[in-house]
C-alpha cells in the first residue's frame, strides 16, 4: 500500500498477488487507517542541474530522478527500481504541465519517457500529454499514470501541485475551482484516473513562491532550489512542497506572510478523500544530495 | 539613459479587440499571430486558475496578443475590460504591489519585467519572460500606446468617500465583491458570515501607520437594506459564538476587537486595536458620511 514506507520485505508481502511486483496504487484509505501510516517522500537536489543561464543538464536530471526512484522503492539498481514503477504491459500516460511558466521541463519528460521504455513498455504505449490527456488514446487506454510537474503558487488553489495536476482528466475544469479548490482531490476519483498512478514528482528546479499577475508569474519570485519530490503519496509530496514554498516566503518576506488563498486542498485530499497523508508529522522525507538551503 | 524606441502602425480609439489598435512594431519587437479575445466563460482556457481572479472583479472580456523578437521570449500582452473602473482599480489592488511606480495609467507597477496599469474600466498587464534595459523600454512603449487608446479615465470606489482620509492608507486599500477575495485582504472567517456575492461591493481599508495602532475598516454596501440586514444579523452570530461581547465590542481570542453596525445599505465593521476609543470614533464618522451622503440612514445595532 502507498503509505507506507517501502521495505523490500514488506512490499513483497503486500504485493504477493501481484505477477510484476509493482508499485500499487490505493487511492482511498480509511481514517483509522490512515492514522497509523506513514508516506516517505524523496527530496534530491543537485547544484549542477542548471547552469547560470537555467539550461537543465538532462544527465543531472536523469540521475537525479534515478537516485530517487531507488530510494524510493528501496531497490539496489535503477533497472529494478523503474520496474517496480511500470511493467511490460502496462500503456503508460505520463501527465506533464505546460502551463507555466515554469512548466513541466522537456528534458524531464524525456527521462520519463526513456526510463518507462527501459522497462519494458513498447514506445507506442507511452505519452506526454498536458491539455489533451482527455482525447490521447494513450491516456484513455492508459493502465499506469506517472505524474509529473512544477511547484507553483495559485492564484484561486493556494498552491498548483500534483493533486491539481490531474484537473485535464475533468470535462469541465472551473467546476472545481469552488470554494478555493478545496475538493480537487475528488479528481483522482474520475475513471480514468482512479487507482493508476504509480508515481508523483513535483518539480522543484525552480519553484515559484508568490503569484503574480495573469500568467502567475514574476522572476522576482522563482529561485533555484534545484530539486524534485519524488513519491507514491501525492499529498505527502505535495504537502512537503507546500513547506518549502512557505518557508521560502518566510526567508523572502521577512516575516510570516501566508499564501492570499489557503492551500486546504491539500489538507482535504486527507482528511475528506483520504487520498494521502499531508500531516508532516507522517511523512518520512529522505533528502539526498545538495543540502545548501534545504529550507525543510 | 532612455533607448529610443519606434512605433510603427496602431491607431487610438479605445477598442482593443481590433487589430488595428495595437502598433506592429515597438523597436525590434513585432505583433505576431492574430488577436486572441476571451470571455468570462473562456477564459479559464488561457488562464487557467487565474482565471477566477477577474471573473470576481467582472472581467467582460480580455484581448491578448503577443510581441516576438528573434531569440528572446515573447512580450505577452492581456487586456482586461472590466464592468466598472472601480473593478479595474479593484483587480489592480488584488496583489501586492512592490514594484516601481512608473507613471502609465492611474496606477501601476513595474517589477522584474513585467507593466501592470489600471486606467477607466480596462487593467493591462505586459509580461515579458525576460529582463533587460531593452525589454523594459519596449514594454513601457507599449503600455503608454495602450494607455493612450482608454481616453477616459475612471472612478475609484465611490464608497471610498465614506471613509476618513485622516490617517488612511490609501495606497494600502483593496476592493472585493466576494469573502474568497475579502479573505485574501483580511481574513474573517472560512464561512462567508458576510454573505457576500458579486452584488455585493466591498472595502478594506486600513488606517494607521504601525501594527500596533493599525485599524481595519471593512465597509460593505448591499444592494439593498433587506440584503444588508440579513448580513449583519449573520455576522452578529458569527461574533457571538466566537467572542466575548461587551458594551457593543466583541473581543477576540487574539485580544482584538470588533465593533460592528449597519447603516441603510451598507455593513460597517472595524477591527484589530485595543484602542476602542479611536474604533469609536472611526466607526461613527464612516456612519455620519454615509448618513450626509442623503442615504436617509440611521445606525441599526
Amino acid at each position: 500500500m502507498m503509505y507506507n514506507r517501502f521495505s523490500r520485505r514488506s512490499f513483497l508481502k503486500r504485493s504477493a498477488g501481484s505477477a510484476a511486483g509493482l508499485i500499487s496504487f490505493v487511492s482511498s484509505v480509511s481514517r483509522a487507517d490512515a492514522n497509523e501510516k506513514t508516506s516517505r517522500v524523496v527530496l534530491v537536489r543537485d547544484i549542477n542541474v542548471l547552469d547560470d543561464q537555467g539550461v537543465v543538464n538532462s544527465s543531472v536530471l536523469g540521475r537525479m530522478l534515478d537516485d530517487a526512484v531507488i530510494a524510493l522503492t528501496e531497490e539496489s539498481d535503477v533497472s529494478k527500481a523503474w520496474k517496480r514503477v511500470v511493467s511490460p504491459d502496462d500503456t503508460v500516460g505520463i501527465k506533464s504541465n505546460v502551463a507555466g511558466p515554469p512548466r513541466t521541463p522537456p528534458e524531464l519528460e524525456n527521462v520519463i519517457r526513456d526510463r518507462v521504455v527501459a522497462a519494458g513498455v513498447d514506445p507506442i504505449r507511452v505519452a506526454v500529454d498536458d491539455r489533451g490527456v482527455l482525447n490521447n488514446p494513450v491516456f484513455q487506454k492508459a493502465t499506469a499514470l506517472i505524474n509529473v510537474r512544477p511547484m507553483r503558487s495559485h492564484h484561486w488553489a493556494g498552491v498548483g501541485s500534483l493533486i491539481k495536476n490531474y484537473i485535464m482528466f475533468s470535462d469541465n475544469p472551473p467546476s472545481w475551482h469552488e470554494d478555493s479548490c478545496a475538493n480537487l482531490a475528488g479528481l483522482w476519483e474520475l475513471p480514468i484516473v482512479r487507482g493508476k498512478t504509480r508515481l508523483n514528482i513535483l518539480v522543484m528546479l525552480t519553484p515559484l513562491f508568490h503569484s503574480k499577475g495573469p500568467h502567475n508569474y514574476n522572476k522576482a519570485y522563482v529561485w533555484d532550489y534545484k530539486g524534485l519530490l519524488v513519491g507514491t503519496d501525492p499529498v505527502a509530496v505535495d504537502a512537503t512542497g507546500l513547506r518549502i514554498i512557505e518557508a521560502k516566503r518566510l526567508e523572502f518576506f521577512g516575516e510570516y506572510q501566508p499564501l492570499p488563498v489557503s492551500p486546504k486542498h491539500i489538507k482535504l485530499a486527507e482528511t475528506k478523500f483520504g487520498l494521502g497523508i499531508a500531516d508532516p508529522a507522517r511523512i518520512d522525507v529522505k533528502k539526498l544530495g545538495w543540502e545548501d538551503g534545504l529550507l525543510i | 539613459m532612455p533607448m529610443a524606441l519606434f512605433i510603427v502602425g496602431g491607431c487610438i480609439s479605445g477598442r482593443p479587440g481590433n487589430s488595428s489598435e495595437w502598433p506592429n512594431v515597438v523597436g525590434e519587437w513585432r505583433l505576431s499571430g492574430e488577436i486572441a479575445e476571451y470571455t468570462p466563460e473562456t477564459l479559464y482556457k488561457y488562464i487557467d486558475g487565474a482565471a477566477e481572479v477577474y471573473r470576481s472583479f467582472n472581467v467582460r472580456r480580455v484581448w491578448a496578443r503577443k510581441y516576438t523578437k528573434n531569440g528572446l521570449s515573447d512580450i505577452v500582452v492581456d487586456v482586461f475590460e472590466m464592468a466598472t473602473a472601480a473593478d479595474a482599480f479593484g483587480v489592480y489592488r488584488h496583489e501586492i504591489r512592490q514594484g516601481e511606480d512608473v507613471g502609465v495609467g492611474q496606477e501601476s507597477e513595474y517589477l522584474r519585467g513585467t507593466l501592470s496599469f489600471w486606467k477607466g474600466r480596462f487593467f493591462v498587464v505586459i509580461t515579458p519572460y525576460d529582463d533587460s534595459a531593452e525589454v523594459r523600454e519596449t514594454v513601457l512603449h507599449i503600455g503608454r500606446f495602450l494607455e493612450k487608446s482608454f481616453a477616459e479615465e475612471g472612478e475609484q470606489p465611490r464608497m471610498l468617500q465614506y471613509c476618513p482620509e485622516e490617517e488612511r492608507q490609501s495606497g494600502k486599500i483593496r476592493y472585493f465583491h466576494n469573502h474568497i477575495c475579502l479573505n485574501q485582504y483580511y481574513f474573517l472567517s472560512d464561512k462567508n458570515v458576510l454573505l457576500l456575492n458579486q452584488e455585493t461591493e466591498g472595502l478594506v481599508v486600513p488606517y494607521g501607520d504601525t501594527e500596533n495602532n493599525r485599524i481595519i475598516l471593512i465597509l460593505v454596501k448591499y444592494p439593498d437594506e433587506r440584503s444588508c440586514s440579513q448580513a449583519f444579523t449573520s455576522f452578529l452570530e458569527f461574533l457571538s459564538e466566537t467572542c466575548l461581547i461587551q458594551n457593543g465590542f466583541a473581543i477576540h481570542n487574539d485580544g482584538t476587537v470588533t465593533l460592528s453596525g449597519r447603516c441603510a445599505e451598507y455593513l460597517v465593521v472595524v477591527r484589530n486595536t485595543p484602542n476602542k476609543e479611536h474604533m469609536n470614533r472611526l466607526y461613527h464618522e464612516v456612519i455620519a458620511s454615509i448618513q450626509e451622503s442623503g442615504t436617509n440612514s440611521r445606525r441599526k445595532d
